[in-house]
């Protein structure tokens, strides 16, 4: 208390005696009064903060155009060589179904596998959002999406791709637009038409027809939970791929049925006791697998070329896309590669099953005739026929050869010793062992002393190839094979020389086309041929036959009448290729018109069997496929025609 | 601070009318609801602020809370393109968003001084007997 109050007190008679709070009362109020507010205040300023975020993506989304959720995609027609139609690019090939067709207890089951507030929230579920925050806050990382049916349909229409935050955002702003724009039944309906249901089902329709041979209408409890559980990952749930996830997922969502108060016990344990056969049968699949892979790719194609052009279009409706595929060859060629896998005396798990890739080019174009990626593509999308790389082994031989040749004084006469080689100088497979004990493609290998190199080749002799790889060195190969059309980099290692560097199989295949073509690769290869606008203008045609001479003509010959001729097809000659450990087998092959490769393994690097020869395991099935598309009467012989 | 609040609603306002009435007038890019966002926070500080000439802690407590709004909606605002890298200062949306996010913050921070160090009130000490003079 200052000089001055203590002055008025005592000028007052008062009785009341005032003072100012003391200043630890006052700073101690004062404390705990900001502890108390401060968390209130941040709250409210995380909340406006929110808003301001929402407020953001909303109006982002107000360009979105909202009728094209009930606008069915036209697309652009996809047209094999002998133009039958493989399928659209743009549109789902769907059976679309009407709000009458769905029946109540596949909505029961959609909404309780999928979106259980669907018709109470305004197209995001906060709770629901908030459950997945949290989930993948723990997990850190993004596992659980929590959106809503609305949402759902949001993303696949507009195609919010990838997993984030912002399109997270986007979505909901899209899905609570959807919302404003539709009634929940036209949301549902439109929902079902086109959410993708795995083995290239799109819309429930489809769904129906392709799994159970049925109208959407028909469907028992049991099929339509079973549908319903695909939904979280159609590639992976479908019962085609995997029938015991798919009821896993199917009794997940019967139990939740039963949570949902939808069934009753004793129906849950009715419907948990069935097993809900598929009416699909294994060849529908490969066959159908077959069309749904060529559309992939096609449209993968398709979309590369369209990035290209000055004026890309705005939607791919009424476009005519012609390719050079043989449909029902494809269909053929995967058919007879997964009965020829089967019936090979060779170990094959569930978990680790034998798959193969074929690829058949046109020699002078490029243009791709047959492309089969996987085994059955409703089991397995990897397509390795172009996005995977595996060692060659001794498929690779002929380009060493070839680059040998090229760079002199090598010719097919010169001798080369074929004798124990000490494997350490090139690390081939393991650092151990004798060159020749393994990987060659004679199982009773012997040592033949020095042998001209032509049959050095012919025989795939591993250790005359090393002592010749020794001379060509890595340099020149990477030179040879770059100019023969393969892009993948060979490894910096000794053995890169003699196919231990990992290539593709499509690069492969149009390398060897060189053999075949006098010494110029095949234009890089493609499997559209043109593309029509719907004015029936033709936009697009492939390029012209352009690529630049990668090896002599002389070179070429040379290595053609070294390599093998084939028993079964006649005036066709081919290399087969077999790695270290067993764990890839090759055969490339070609004649006048066609070039082939093929590979069998397994997507784990295991071993296929040991021994597992590419002569003896690729070999037989590249010419069976052949075989149909090869007659006696339509070839001539390897003599190679002059190009222009 | 009654006074500082007016002037700060005032500003708000004025800011708001301009880019919302404004926007077309100076030929800038079609305005969206980020125009007149000042308009409807400046709005709600001065309906405290009126508020506190009859009930001065609540009032100034409405204006307090309205400027914390207006800090967060701008915040949020702009927080998204700025995380995609995609945030323009030089933009006229932006830069009427800056001016209402920087006067609320001037506000939130006076605010929170002066409530921090208000002056110590006079409190009633107690009852004593009236000062007796000298007997002698």
């Amino acid at each position: 208390m200052n000089q001055e109050d203590e002055t008025e007190q005592l000028e007052q008679p008062s009785t009341v005696v005032t003072s100012k709070r003391p200043w630890w009362k006052h700073g101690l109020l004062i404390g705990v009064q900001s502890i108390l507010l401060l968390p209130l205040y941040a709250v409210i300023l995380a909340a406006a903060t929110i808003a301001g975020i929402g407020w953001c993506y909303y109006d982002a989304s107000a360009d979105l155009d909202l009728e094209k959720v009930s606008r069915p995609d036209i697309g652009a027609l996809i047209l094999d060589s002998h133009n039958v139609e493989i399928g659209r690019v743009g549109s789902l090939n769907q059976i679309l179904v009407t709000r009458e067709e769905i029946p109540q207890i596949f909505i029961d089951a959609l909404l309780a596998a999928e979106d259980q507030r669907f018709y109470t929230h305004p197209g995001f579920d906060f709770m629901g959002s908030v459950r997945a925050a949290l989930a993948n806050y723990r997990s850190e990382g993004i596992r659980e999406g929590g959106s809503t049916l609305t949402q759902q349909l949001a993303r696949d229409v507009y195609r919010m791709e990838g997993k984030s935050y912002d399109r997270k955002l986007s979505e909901i702003a899209a899905a609570v637009r959807l919302e404003g724009r539709y009634t929940k039944d036209q949301i549902l309906v439109n929902y079902l038409n086109r959410v993708y249901f795995g083995s290239g089902f799109y819309g429930l329709g489809a769904a129906a027809r392709g799994y159970f041979g049925k109208k959407a209408s028909e469907l028992t409890i049991d099929q339509a939970a079973l549908i319903c559980g695909i939904i979280p990952s159609p590639s992976r749930y479908s019962p085609l791929i995997s029938p015991k996830r798919a009821r896993e997922n199917r009794d997940q969502t019967l139990n939740r049925m039963r949570t949902n108060g939808t069934l009753s016990d004793e129906e849950l344990q009715h419907f948990l006791s069935l097993d809900t056969p598929v009416a699909s049968s294994h060849e529908d699949s490969l066959t159908r697998g077959q069309t749904s892979y060529l559309v992939a790719r096609i449209e993968r194609e398709l979309r590369s070329e369209i990035a290209t052009w000055s004026q890309p279009p705005a939607s791919l409706d009424g476009f005519t896309i012609r390719t050079s595929v043989d449909l029902s060859g494809q269909q053929e060629a995967a058919k007879t590669m997964d009965r020829y896998l089967k019936e090979l005396p060779v170990s094959q798990p569930k978990d680790d099953p034998l798959e193969a890739a074929f690829i058949l080019l046109e020699n002078r174009s490029g243009q791709i005739l047959l492309s089969v990626g996987s085994r059955d593509f409703q089991k397995s999308e990897y397509d390795r026929s172009v996005e995977m790389k595996r060692p060659p082994g001794s498929s690779f031989l002929p380009f060493l050869y070839a680059a040998a040749y090229e760079n002199g004084p090598f010719t097919p006469a010169t001798m080369l010793l074929d004798a124990p080689f000490d494997n350490r100088e090139l690390g081939l497979g393991s650092v151990g062992g004798v060159l020749g004990e393994w990987s060659t493609e004679n199982p009773d290998n012997h040592w033949e002393g020095p042998i001209p190199s032509s049959m050095a080749l012919s025989q795939s002799k591993n250790s005359p190839a090393a002592r010749l790889s020794q001379h060509v060195g890595l340099d020149n190969m990477r030179r040879i094979v770059k100019s023969c059309g393969i892009s993948t980099d060979l490894r910096d290692i000794p053995g890169s020389l003699m196919g231990a560097s990992e290539l593709g199989l499509l690069e492969l295949v149009r390398a060897y086309t060189v053999f075949a073509n006098s010494g110029i690769p095949a234009p890089l290869p493609r499997l559209i041929r043109e593309i029509e606008a719907p004015s029936g203008k033709v936009i697009s045609r492939p390029a012209s036959y352009a690529p630049a001479r990668a090896l002599k003509a002389s070179t070429a010959q040379w290595i053609s009448d070294a390599l093998p001729t084939s028993e079964k097809l006649p005036a066709t000659r081919g290399k087969s290729g077999t790695t270290a450990t067993y764990t890839d087998a090759w055969y490339f092959g070609f004649n006048d018109e066609f070039t082939w490769g093929l590979w069998v393994g397994r997507d784990r690097f295991t071993p296929i069997a040991s021994p597992a020869f590419g002569g003896r395991i690729a070999q037989p099935l590249a010419e069976e496929i052949m075989s149909s598309r090869i007659r006696p009467s339509l070839s001539s012989s390897t003599s190679h025609p002059d190009h222009p | 601070m009654r006074i500082f609040s007016l002037v700060c609603s005032l500003i708000l306002l004025i800011i708001g009318i301009i880019s919302w009435q404004g926007w077309d007038a100076m030929g800038w890019p079609p305005a969206d609801w980020a125009a007149p966002l000042p308009v409807f926070v400046g709005g709600a500080m001065m309906t405290g602020t009126l508020l506190s000439f009859l009930l001065r802690r609540t009032g100034l407590q409405i204006a307090f809370l309205s400027a914390l709004c207006g800090i967060g909606l701008a915040i949020g605002r702009m927080l998204p393109s700025w995380l995609k890298e995609a945030f323009n200062p030089s933009d006229l949306d932006n830069q009427f968003l800056i001016s209402m996010a920087g006067l609320c913050t001037v506000y939130v921070l006076l605010s929170a001084i002066r409530f921090i160090f208000r002056p110590r009130p006079i409190q009633n000490a107690g009852v004593e007997p009236p000062i007796q003079a000298d007997e002698d």
